[in-house]
Parts: C-alpha cells; structure tokens; sequence
C-alpha cells in the first residue's frame, strides 16, 4: 500500500516536472505499449471458434469457421463454410455471433447452430476478396 | 422492391399464423437460424489476425498472435501475443489490449504493428494455456 503510494506519488512528480517542458505533442506518436498485468473477463477465445466445426441441433455438422467479422472491437459476424454440408464445394454463410452456442462435450468445445439445409441452401453466399481484404457476396 | 414486400408480407403470416395454435414457447426454443443477407459494418477479420505475426516500429518481429479473448457480447478484449522468439526463449505469451494493435497493410498483405519495448516484453505477466480448464491463466 505505502509502495504503490510511494510509486504513485513519485509517477506524479516526473508528470509534474515532465509537463511544462514537452510532451503534448510528442505524447500520441511514442506511446508505448505496456502488457496487461491481469486478463478481463472474457467469455471464449477465438481459437475456439476459428477453424471449428459448427453442429446442428442433431448433430451433424452443418459447416467450419473460416472467419469472424469485427467492427470496433466486437464481433459481429461470423463465417461458416457450408459447403460440405450442403453437398457442394465451398459456400460461405455469414452468421451472427450469438447465434452459435459454444458447450462442451468429450471435454472440448462444441459449437452449435440451429439451422436447416434449407435455410443454409437459399442464404446468401459469400466469397473472400484477398485483394481487397474484404468479404463480398457471390 | 415488390417482391421483397410480398417477402416480408409472407414472412410476417408465417409469423402470426402458429401463435394462435399455441407455439409461443415452442417457438423461442426452436428458432431457426437465418444466415445473414448482408454483411454488417466492419473494419477487420480474424483471419487478418490469429496466428499472424506482429512488428515493431522498426519492423521487428514482436511475435505471432496466439488468440484473442472475447466476451459473452462478443467484444474481443485481450490478445495472446507469443513473444518468446523475440526475447530469445522458448515461448512466453503475453495479454494486450486489442486497441494497442494497429493494422495496415504492406505488399498487399495486412501488417500489424505495436509499439513496445523488450523490456516491458519481459517484465510483463506471462499467461499459459490450460487445456483442461479451456483458459489462460496467469504463470
């Protein structure tokens, strides 16, 4: 406690000395980067999801994670490869994220999603732009 | 713009029609699905970031991103950066703020970069993976 008192305090004389001299301007470009001392609550992690299969309700899986859409720091959209489900070669759905349930089973994780052939047969397919670096629609 | 009133027309029959026979609740637990029919707003994939390398200012390979940690609303707020080549030892992952790391692009290619220092690479919180538990935890 006096430590952190001592530290704080001592911070607070080299920003007060540092202040009136520079700094304003400088301070955005050479702002470093300090690692995070404790983790924040966080519900999943992305190497849970990317690259995964997704189930349906009965089980069979309906498709593979290739990817997942986000603005701002928050996922919005998630991309699934139904392809092998459907048949066909590669089609891609976009998903959103809280639409896919992540359980356990066997101890590892397992994604679900209630949909239907149908439904994933008439969705609107996707492709990646590697030039653009962008997902557009077929 | 028609056909996609008479959609919207049949959708919402579709709708009302089974209230009245009493599917209220079955209808909150079996809800379909509808992939999207188009894409919301946004500014990056990742693709563009799992498992991809990130630099310094001065070019420097820092490490490779090893996950990304989200919450229950999907907010990404921490990502595993592995650091351990970059300091010369085997393997150490370290927790950032999704915000420190900026995305550009070079030869065509996305390019991430941080700016940081060894020093504070190697006093900072080292975290590992626990298989068993499904989380990071601090060493």
């Amino acid at each position: 406690m006096n430590r952190t008192l001592l530290v704080a305090l001592s911070l607070g004389v080299a920003m007060a000395v540092a202040q009136p001299v520079l700094a304003e301007p400088a301070a955005p470009d050479t702002k470093i980067v300090v690692p995070m001392e404790a983790l924040p609550r966080y519900g999943s992690l992305v190497s849970a999801w990317y690259k995964k299969p997704v189930y349906d309700t009965n089980e069979k899986k309906v498709g593979v994670i290739t990817d997942m859409l986000f603005s701002g720091g928050e996922i919005n959209a998630i991309m699934l490869d139904v392809g092998g489900f459907l048949g066909i070669g590669a089609k891609h759905v976009a998903i959103p994220a809280e639409a896919i349930t992540i359980t356990e089973k066997n101890n590892k994780t397992w994604l679900t999603i209630n949909t239907t052939k149908d439904v994933v047969k008439k969705a609107t397919g996707y492709k990646y732009d590697a030039k653009e670096h962008a997902w557009k629609k077929m | 713009m028609l056909k996609h009133m008479i959609l919207a027309a049949s959708l919402a029959f579709v709708a009302f029609a089974p209230l009245p026979a009493g599917a209220q609740q079955a209808a909150t637990e079996t809800v379909v699905i509808v992939p999207l029919e188009r894409l919301p707003v946004y500014g990056s994939v990742v693709s563009a970031w799992y498992k991809q390398p990130v630099y310094d200012p001065n070019e420097k390979k820092l490490g490779t991103i090893a996950d990304m940690l989200f919450s229950a609303d999907g907010s990404i707020n921490a990502v595993m950066l592995n650091v351990g080549g970059f300091l010369g030892i085997g393997v150490k992952h370290i927790a950032i703020p999704v915000s420190a790391i900026t995305i550009t692009q070079k030869n065509n290619k996305s390019w991430l970069t941080m700016n940081t220092t060894k020093e504070l690479l190697k006093k900072a919180v080292a975290y590992k993976f626990d298989k068993a538990t499904g989380l990071w935890d601090p060493i």
